[in-house]
């Protein structure tokens, strides 16, 4: 069972199994210390799509569509792992974006899903934005994409008291949008047409991602270099592992409070039974006491490294992400951040 | 002639796979045959592209079932048919508007009552991949598409299959391991004869499991629905022995669960927190102790009382004693008194001095008593 959950939502062809199969790729043999692990089989499965997407051999190096049934529908499960430390476990879904208008079977698992879900990856083919026109480049957003999938944002809000978790909308395919797109523009068009994700309170990115810069050339036979891929995911985890931390803090700065009030009243307790007349003192309950009062002090410093590890186990991963912040835009409550700020604790 | 309604399992250019299948007969068990279909494309793409089936469905005995890429059945047929191109359009339909190959499956839905004992149908990857295009045509450029459900013996909604006498040319060689027939002899050259020797089996035997299925990625055997397997990637015996160790495997000790490791904290999934819980001892013998002493006190007390309340009575037992001989003996005084003023009243006044006096004592004497 693993720590949380992260879905992605994404109509068909958007590039869903791709980002998974590239962030496995990106992330199994670590960066900067950073690694994911994930369970056999999936490995197995991951391992001989990334094989395949590394043969130049056109459209056919791409993993097939994912069928739309419960069969076909995949819960892969991540470790994220610092060194050889667990940073936190997750679980992410596969499966077919038709399933978002059909609303059959598959849909009620997604829903289930993103309602369970401590970050929403909103995926978006880049393809999209292949226009030259530029109404027609919102337009495509608009009907491909942001009216099937702003009102499951509205929903989750709806029955979360109105809270959001951060959302990252990934564009995918980025080497063939870029051509024909702005940052700014695309910022504009999914602030206009995911409103609810940039509303007061919530905390949104925008990544753009590509399984290689030069993927597409002479009919997708370039080279496999996934650009950015790690970058949306290691924002969800970030978000997540910084609730943990502040739980934490909090679980910890309420054991200390009372660790201190144990030794107050263990110094104060064994004081009294020292006063007490021979005959009626426990030397014994004393020095269980004193000991006591020891074990407490020994307590809080043992909950002041656990908190300070976790804390430089949270600057690392924040400063990582930082370094990471020109390739990626950060909202809070819909204002553009100049660059990402790692959170204090 | 063989009446058959095309299952299809099938995207669109545009639109996604329907779970309820592109084309079925109407009252088939949607859910049941998509098990089956499902298995059947799982994979597909990693052993070789194609792969053959046979299985059933309530009523139906599904005949032909391919499960394939738009790519490979294409360059199967080519080389059977050792041709450079299908002379029908079928170049448009390989890939969807993400131009991702297409991925599909296709059988035959044969009612199992309206087949003759000794006949098997008999349709080829060509006529398969035609049938198919012509359903899959019908929606292909449509925005939005719909599972086309074939009415029971309706004209037009049935298809004929040729079908010939079955002749026995397939005996399959299998290793059985773990409720699986492991196909030992399969050739994918023969898949013909190999799928009739199934369609016929399950026909003739419904209380087994005659369900089929080429080519499986020795990966996902163990998930299988299918009962009747050939295996792709290894030889039969490679598939069992890897699976039989895989079995038997003890858990592999990871080094998280080893007790050499080193358990920081923020390895474990919830950091342990020192609470006061872990060091509060309570204070049991010196409570006891307590307990004997306050005891011991109360009953010394408890003593103390019962001798005192015990002396009190005896006590006053003595002074009542005391006071009823003075009484008796007042009484005897006041007896003698009342004789001696009986003799008075028949005598002269001189002893009646002498009587008051008495009287007198008789008096204080009482007075005392009551003072007492």
């Amino acid at each position: 069972m693993a720590d949380t959950k992260y879905t992605m939502i994404g109509m068909a062809s958007a590039g869903k199994t791709c980002y998974i199969t590239g962030m496995y790729m990106k992330m199994a043999v670590g960066m900067d210390g950073f690694t994911l692990v994930t369970d056999d089989k999936t490995r197995t499965k991951l391992e001989r799509d990334i094989q395949t997407l590394r043969c130049p051999t056109g459209q056919n190096r791409f993993p097939v569509p994912t069928r739309n049934s419960e069969e076909a529908t995949v819960s892969y499960e991540f470790r994220l792992n610092y060194d050889l430390k667990k940073i936190i476990s997750f679980e992410m879904l596969d499966y077919a974006g038709g399933s978002l208008t059909d609303r059959g079977s598959v849909y009620s698992q997604v829903k289930q899903s993103i309602a369970e879900s401590t970050a929403l990856y909103v995926i978006i083919d880049g393809k999209l934005f292949c226009s030259d026109d530029r109404e027609e480049r919102k337009e495509n957003v608009y009907y491909d994409c942001a009216m099937y999938i702003t009102p499951i944002i509205q929903d989750f809000a709806d029955s979360h008291e109105g809270q959001l978790p951060p959302i990252v909308f990934v564009i995918t395919k980025s080497d063939l949008c870029k051509r024909y797109v702005t940052g700014e523009e695309i910022v504009s068009v999914l602030k206009s047409l995911f409103s609810p994700a940039f509303a007061d309170g919530t905390t949104s990115y925008i990544a753009a991602v590509s399984l290689g810069d030069t993927i597409s050339d002479d009919g997708y036979k370039g080279k496999f270099r996934p650009v950015n891929i790690h970058i949306p995911f290691f924002i969800g985890s970030y978000h997540e592992y910084y609730n943990r931390c502040v739980i934490l803090k909090n679980d910890i700065e309420d054991a200390n409070w009372q660790l201190k009030k144990t030794i107050e009243s263990k110094n104060a307790a064994a004081q009294r039974e020292g006063n007490k007349w021979r005959i009626f003192r426990d030397d014994g309950y004393i020095e269980r006491c004193r000991s006591a009062a020891k074990s407490a002090e020994k307590g809080i410093q043992s909950n002041r490294e656990l908190f300070d590890t976790t804390k430089e186990l949270l600057i690392k991963f924040g400063t990582r992400l930082e370094v990471e912040s020109p390739n990626f835009k950060c909202f809070i409550n819909g204002i553009e951040q100049s660059s990402f700020k790692s959170f204090k604790l | 002639m063989m009446k058959a309604y095309p299952l299809i399992y099938s995207r669109t250019k545009f639109v996604d796979y329907l779970e309820d299948f592109l084309v079925r007969p109407e009252n088939i068990n949607v859910r049941a045959a998509a098990v089956y279909v499902n298995e059947a494309l799982e994979n597909v793409k990693y052993s070789d592209g194609l792969r053959h089936s046979v299985f059933s469905v309530g009523e139906y005995l599904i005949y032909g079932g391919t499960a394939c890429m738009t790519q490979s059945i294409i360059d199967r047929i080519l080389h059977e048919k050792k041709i450079d191109k299908l002379d029908f359009d079928y170049e448009d339909y390989q890939a969807d508007k993400a131009d991702r190959p297409i991925v599909f499956f296709i059988g035959f839905a044969v009612r199992r009552n309206e087949i003759k004992t000794e006949s098997v149908p008999y349709i080829d990857l060509y006529e398969t991949y035609k049938i198919y295009l012509r359903y899959l045509k019908k929606q292909w450029l449509s925005a939005t598409t719909a599972s086309e459900v074939l009415k029971l013996n309706q004209n037009g909604a049935w298809i004929d299959i040729p079908e010939v006498e079955y002749v026995p040319q397939f005996k399959p060689d299998v290793t059985e391991y773990d409720g699986k027939k492991f196909i030992r002899n399969y050739k994918e050259d023969d898949y013909q004869t190999i799928i009739n020797y199934y369609f016929y089996e399950m026909l003739h035997h419904p209380e087994q499991d005659f369900s089929f299925l080429s080519q499986v990625i020795s990966d996902d055997v163990t998930s299988l629905h299918y009962k009747n397997i050939s295996i792709f990637d290894k030889s039969a015996e490679k598939c069992i022995t890897l699976l039989k160790e895989q079995k038997n495997k003890p858990n592999i000790v990871r080094p998280e669960q080893t007790k050499k490791a080193p358990a920081k904290p923020i390895e474990q999934k919830n950091p342990k927190i020192v609470r006061v819980e872990d060091i509060e001892e309570k204070k049991t013998n010196s409570g006891l102790k307590m307990i004997i002493i306050v005891g011991l006190i109360i009953s010394l007390v408890v003593c103390a009382i019962c001798f005192l309340a015990a002396k009190l009575n005896k006590d006053k037992k003595a002074d009542n004693s005391v006071q009823e001989a003075e009484i008796e003996q007042i009484l005897e005084d006041v007896q003698d008194l009342t004789d001696e003023l009986g003799k008075v009243n028949n005598l002269e006044q001189s002893p009646k001095q002498v009587i008051l006096e008495k009287i007198s004592d008789v008096l204080s004497n009482l007075d005392k008593s009551q003072q007492l």
